[in-house]
């Protein structure tokens, strides 16, 4: 195509807009409603421009090129009405300092004033000197504005958490609306009318809180104003400095920009061109990362109890000391915790570490309630081989997609993005899990399973296969019969008891499953039991043969990836977290030496404690010895994620106080007991050795991946089948009486080593706090409770205490609390028994 | 402890408050200022007399919202209590018969400059007031002051009313029209710096009333120190009025921002922290 833009002949190939054109050749347009991966809106209509043989004047960000178009951008009619369409937006924008000559003095001596309520001009306005409302000011070259301005007056909204919402400022530009319900498929904002006038906010006024509100943050970054700002950086200066980095704080690994001004870190925000998450990030990288990096709860000196108190000490004392304690130890008398939030290097390290110096098999490699691990176990334990890894592109590929498991949208927010993208292709979605959640509202069919069932859906989903297609097809293959008798033993009517779904909606979900071109299985985290969720795992297998269905099983930690693939090579010996904690409640060890934060047992038997970890927890009040870690933040490591993709964290801060990297530590430990000095001196050397050991890590180098660059696990291309006979399950214990409602744990997300994030960080907490105990309102009712009223759970088991959450997802006479492996192992024994509800402390 | 008998927002970000001070308002003179404490746990205050009624026993302050102490200032209600609020402090500015005077006044300074403007207007003189603002509706009290002006011009950036130039212009238009024998001028610190300058060259005494960072508010501290002429003086005794001439004001502004990164520290944490844990905690 050739097009004409002011007298320039321009080549182009793909189709695209005329703004689009014209950006990519330097020739300005202003625009303020466009923007890059959002639908055009034509809203504000700066960007028009003249087009032979059309009529009038046409929007440039939403007409697309022609072969042979001739474009006008610059006419003196065009810049007169751009003028006075900028002159009109600008009444009910504070428009003072855009067109006042004082304006650069008065930035230099109001400086001080920048932190007043409402902002009724660009000095003192968050956005100043990052607004493109100004830019668009500067380069149409307005002077004047010749209408008196306007001020609406709303109330500026400061209550929602990590943001604030201005809407005097707003231009109603609509990227925020289009960024929410497009591209986060939630609608939180939205254009509402305001008496006669339009206007952008919530359905009924609400807090964002009480609207549904993901805090992804999406919204702030595409606002082109002051109108929604962030508020821990609002009165700061625009960054000087951007920094390539990868959030560790979920299995995403979203790309992030660090940002910084005079070397002073103010926070993250998502990078565009990342082939993870182009342009989007959540809650947790976005807004929680710079407190948890930065948090007051860092450790930031080595620490050696001396008179039973933890007193700070230099790094020779305090390796020295735990050298010494560790020689005293037998193999089988010490256990190594690790933790799948570690850098592959650091992982890599602690394994060598306990095979070649501790020579201790007591070490976790098992995730609880981790798809992944969950999967690639039974794969491995009956010989099958199916890619496990994927791009997130193949998701948004699908046609149908049956999404088992929690919230997406809290445990692997980016992954939603993607399925919302094979949604809007025409996909049909599929939900089965026992709670409710904000994705239901795409789903074609909802299958709200019993909890603890998950396994028997999905063998009634693999039985209403084979009695609709007879079963020939699959007859040959390996396992076969076995599988089929197992599911024959089984009648329907017991399938729909025990499951709670009638037979008409598992026909039609299996038929969906085997009639679309594409059907994928996206298995979230969920914690159901060790043994239950074996049995998912298999039967989610079986599944995938027959409606010959791609798997996508989640990871949940930041390298959980990376963690289940290096320790696999070490041995195939696995233990979870809480088989060790279990242990070390039978007081099976002397010594402990744990990366992971851990609720350490009462009568533990313990003698020896070692805490390595970035943030201060419950473990240093029994830890003998406290020895700092870097956040990964802080560190050259690499992580893999949930796609099997190897990223690197590039270190963009400074490491806090004495804090060194978790494979610096262990190295230094290992040269202390006996010569075994790992002879490492950056992380790259381990890059090296592993590329060289790890048959999965083969496409490493010592040098990082740059973001873009593609460097995955290696897989083994093999695809072996074998059908898996159904596991019976234990039959649930019913509720009573006296127990009348039932406890099931959802996975926690919202950690990063010992630093809990609703914890840490008041405006978190208000949005997810880990001592919610999530129930259905009308249960609220029936045992007189309210939002926020301190409860405790018991049930025979075991009792633990929260807060009450009125949640529209949960189920009546369900009650739901966050469960992380490791920390909440005494809320393990409760999941999914009956329990009552108190009240009080 | 001392009542709030009222609290409103008069145009965005500025509010007044009426506080019960039935011992402070006896003594009022134009000019003067008084402290307050909006909490325990805040800093204090220093805020101009905007106004006080002696039947009502009560004392009104204009203030903007700039900063976490204000922030508290500007959420409390008619009935609630502020623990401190002390006064009248400072030297009441100089009032008597002049001549033609100019008061020239910007954002919290147009509630201050008023009972300076209504006592010179007693004290014989001929009042012209010049009120400057980046917008129409940033304007308050107009009806008050065209009562006691002879001359009122307001300019506001928006070309609401006749003029929209920043007021070092408009001054010199109206010291062009008119004789003036004497300028007044409270605001921010670069209106009434620049309201200095413009006057300099054409040496018609001009008078500021400063607003450095204070602390005791009684000569003790030292934190509101200013270099006059060639003496340093302590706004809080010595002022708040000064000549506009003899103000350093290269260190005013300085010294003003000594604790700015502090001041949004404490800001974000008031924002971030303090405010939602009060809100988990209502809740719970
Ligand atoms: S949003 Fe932009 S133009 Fe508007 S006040 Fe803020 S900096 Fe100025
Ligand atoms: S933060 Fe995300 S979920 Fe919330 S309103 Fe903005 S775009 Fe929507
Ligand atoms: S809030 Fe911002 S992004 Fe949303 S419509 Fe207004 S100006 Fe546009
Ligand atoms: S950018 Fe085209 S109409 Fe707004
Ligand atoms: S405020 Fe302390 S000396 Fe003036």
């Amino acid at each position: 195509m050739r097009v004409n833009i002011d007298g320039r002949e321009i080549e182009t190939k793909h189709k695209k807009t005329i703004l689009e054109l014209a950006r990519e050749n330097d020739i300005y347009i202003p625009s303020l409603c466009d923007f890059k991966g959002l639908e055009p809106f034509s809203g504000c209509r700066l960007c028009l421009v003249k087009v032979e043989g059309m009529k009038g004047y046409v929007p440039s960000c939403s007409v697309f090129v022609k072969d042979g178009m001739k474009v006008k951008t610059k006419t003196s009619d065009i810049q007169k009405l751009r003028k006075n369409i900028l002159e009109l937006i600008l009444t009910e924008h504070p428009n003072a300092c855009l067109i006042c000559e004082e304006k650069e003095n008065c930035d230099e001596h109001k400086a001080t004033i920048r932190k007043v309520d409402e902002v009724t001009g660009c000095v003192l306005c968050p956005n100043n000197g990052r607004c493109e409302l100004q830019n668009v000011v500067r380069e149409v070259g307005l002077e004047k504005v010749r209408f008196p301005s306007f001020y609406r007056d709303i109330k500026v909204k400061k209550d929602d958490p990590f943001f604030d919402r201005n809407y005097n400022l707003c231009i109603l530009c609509g990227r925020c609306v289009r960024v929410c319900r497009d591209i986060r498929g939630l609608s939180v904002i939205t254009f509402v009318k305001r008496g006669a006038k339009t206007a952008v906010g919530t359905s009924f006024g609400r807090s964002l809180l009480d609207s549904g509100c993901q805090f992804c943050g999406a919204c702030v970054d595409v606002c082109p104003t002051g109108a929604l700002t962030e508020k821990a950086v609002k009165y700061d200066s625009p960054p000087d400095k951007k920094k390539d980095t990868v959030c560790p704080l979920c299995s995403m690994g979203c790309s992030l920009e660090f940002n910084f001004f005079k070397d002073k870190f103010l926070g993250a925000n998502p990078a565009g061109s990342s082939p993870v998450n182009s342009g989007q990030a959540c809650v947790r990288g976005r807004f929680a990362l710079r407190d948890v990096v930065r948090s007051e709860n860092r450790i930031r000196k080595p620490l050696i109890r001396k008179n039973n108190q933890l007193e700070e000490a230099t790094w020779e004392e305090a390796l020295d000391y735990a050298s010494e304690k560790i020689k005293k130890y037998k193999p089988d008398e010490m256990a190594v915790v690790t933790s799948p939030q570690l850098s592959c290097e650091d992982i890599f390290v602690f394994n060598k570490f306990a095979e070649k110096v501790l020579k201790t098999k007591h070490i976790n490699k098992k995730a609880e309630g981790s798809p992944l691990s969950l999967v690639s176990d039974a794969c491995r334990k009956n010989g099958i081989s199916l890619p496990m890894q994927f791009k997130l592109d193949d998701i948004s590929e699908l046609d149908a997609v049956f999404l088992m498991g929690g919230n997406l949208m809290e445990s692997a927010p980016i992954v939603w993005l993607s399925v919302l993208k094979a949604l809007d292709r025409g996909a049909d979605l599929i939900t089965a899990g026992f709670l409710e959640s904000p994705v239901d509202r795409y789903a074609s069919k909802k299958l709200r399973v019993t909890p603890g069932m998950e396994s028997y859906l999905l063998a009634f989903l693999s039985k209403c296969i084979l009695d609709d297609c007879g079963g020939k097809e699959f007859a040959a293959e390996k396992g076969f019969d076995e599988f089929r008798r197992s599911l024959d033993g089984i009648p329907y009517k017991y399938l729909e008891e025990s499951t709670g779904i009638s037979i008409e909606a598992v026909k039609q979900t299996a038929d969906i499953l085997r009639k679309r071109d594409k059907s994928g299985l996206i298995f979230a985290p969920q914690v159901i039991g060790r043994e239950r969720e074996e049995a998912a795992a298999e039967a989610l297998l079986n599944l995938a043969f027959l409606s010959d269905s791609r798997i996508f099983p989640l990871s949940v930690e930041g390298n959980h990836r990376g963690w289940d693939a290096i320790n696999k090579d070490f041995s195939e010996k696995t233990k979870s977290i809480s088989e060790i904690w279990n242990s070390i409640k039978k007081g099976q060890y002397k010594a402990l030496y744990t990366a992971a934060p851990l609720d350490i047992p009462e009568d533990d038997g313990l003698e020896l404690l070692i805490v390595q970890d970035s943030f201060t927890g419950d473990d240093l009040d029994k830890a003998d010895v406290v020895l700092p870690a870097c956040v990964l933040s802080e560190t050259d490591g690499s992580i893999v994620n949930t796609e099997g993709r190897i990223q690197g964290l590039r270190g963009p801060l400074d490491s806090l106080g004495d804090a060194k990297p978790d494979w610096e530590i262990v190295t230094k430990l290992a040269g202390r007991i006996g010569s075994k000095d790992f002879g490492y001196t950056t992380a790259g050397d381990i890059r090296k050795e592993m590329a060289r050991k790890l048959p999965r890590f083969k496409d490493i180098s010592q040098t990082l991946p740059k973001r873009g660059k593609e460097v995955f696990l290696k897989e083994d291309n093999e695809y072996r089948k074998k059908y898996i006979p159904l596991n019976p399950l234990n039959e649930l214990e019913k509720e009573t009486p006296q127990y009348p409602l039932r406890l099931v744990l959802e996975h926690g997300f919202d950690y990063y080593r010992n630093c809990l994030l609703s914890e840490e960080i008041a405006e978190f907490d208000l949005f997810r706090s880990k001592q919610w105990i999530k129930m259905n309102k009308r249960d609220t009712q029936k045992y007189e409770l309210k939002e926020g009223f301190p409860v405790t759970l018991k049930s025979k088991k075991g009792q633990f205490k929260g807060f009450v959450h009125i949640s529209e997802y949960v189920p009546e006479g369900i009650v739901t609390a966050y469960y992380i492996p490791g920390r909440d192992e005494n809320r393990a024994d409760l999941n999914l028994s009956p329990v009552k509800i108190t009240r009080g402390k | 402890m001392a009542k709030i008998i009222d609290r409103k927002r008069l145009v965005p970000n500025i509010h007044m408050i009426e506080i019960s001070a039935p011992d402070i308002v006896k003594r009022c003179k134009p000019g003067q200022f008084v402290i307050l404490m909006p909490d325990e746990k805040g800093e204090r205050i220093p805020l101009s007399l905007a106004d006080w009624d002696e039947k009502r026993g009560s004392i009104t302050c204009v203030f903007m919202v700039v900063g976490t102490s204000t922030q508290k200032l500007s959420r409390l209600r008619s009935g609630d209590d502020i623990p401190v609020c002390v006064g009248p402090l400072g030297k009441p500015a100089e009032i008597s018969k002049f001549g033609t005077v100019l008061c020239a006044a910007g954002c919290y300074g147009i509630g201050a400059i008023y009972p300076i403007a209504r006592a010179l207007k007693q004290a014989g003189n001929t009042v012209m007031t010049l009120v400057d603002a980046k917008a129409n509706y940033l304007i308050y009290w107009e009806d008050r002051f065209k009562e006691i002006s002879d001359k009122y011009f307001v300019s506001s950036r928006d070309g609401f009313f006749d003029c929209k130039d920043y007021i070092p212009k408009v001054l010199k238009d109206v010291l062009k029209d008119n004789k003036i024998d004497r300028v007044i001028s409270i605001g921010c610190t670069y209106l009434m710096y620049t309201c200095s300058e413009a006057t300099r060259p054409l040496n018609i005494d001009t008078y500021v009333h400063l607003n450095p960072i204070m602390v005791d508010g009684t000569g003790m501290c030292g934190a509101c120190r200013l270099k006059v002429g060639d003496s340093t003086q302590f706004a809080c005794v010595d002022g708040p009025e000064f000549d506009g001439h003899l103000v350093d004001w290269n260190e005013l502004f300085y010294r003003r921002k000594s604790y700015f990164n502090d001041e949004i520290r404490s800001l974000c944490y008031w924002e971030r922290e303090e405010k939602p844990r009060k809100m988990t905690k209502e809740k719970r």
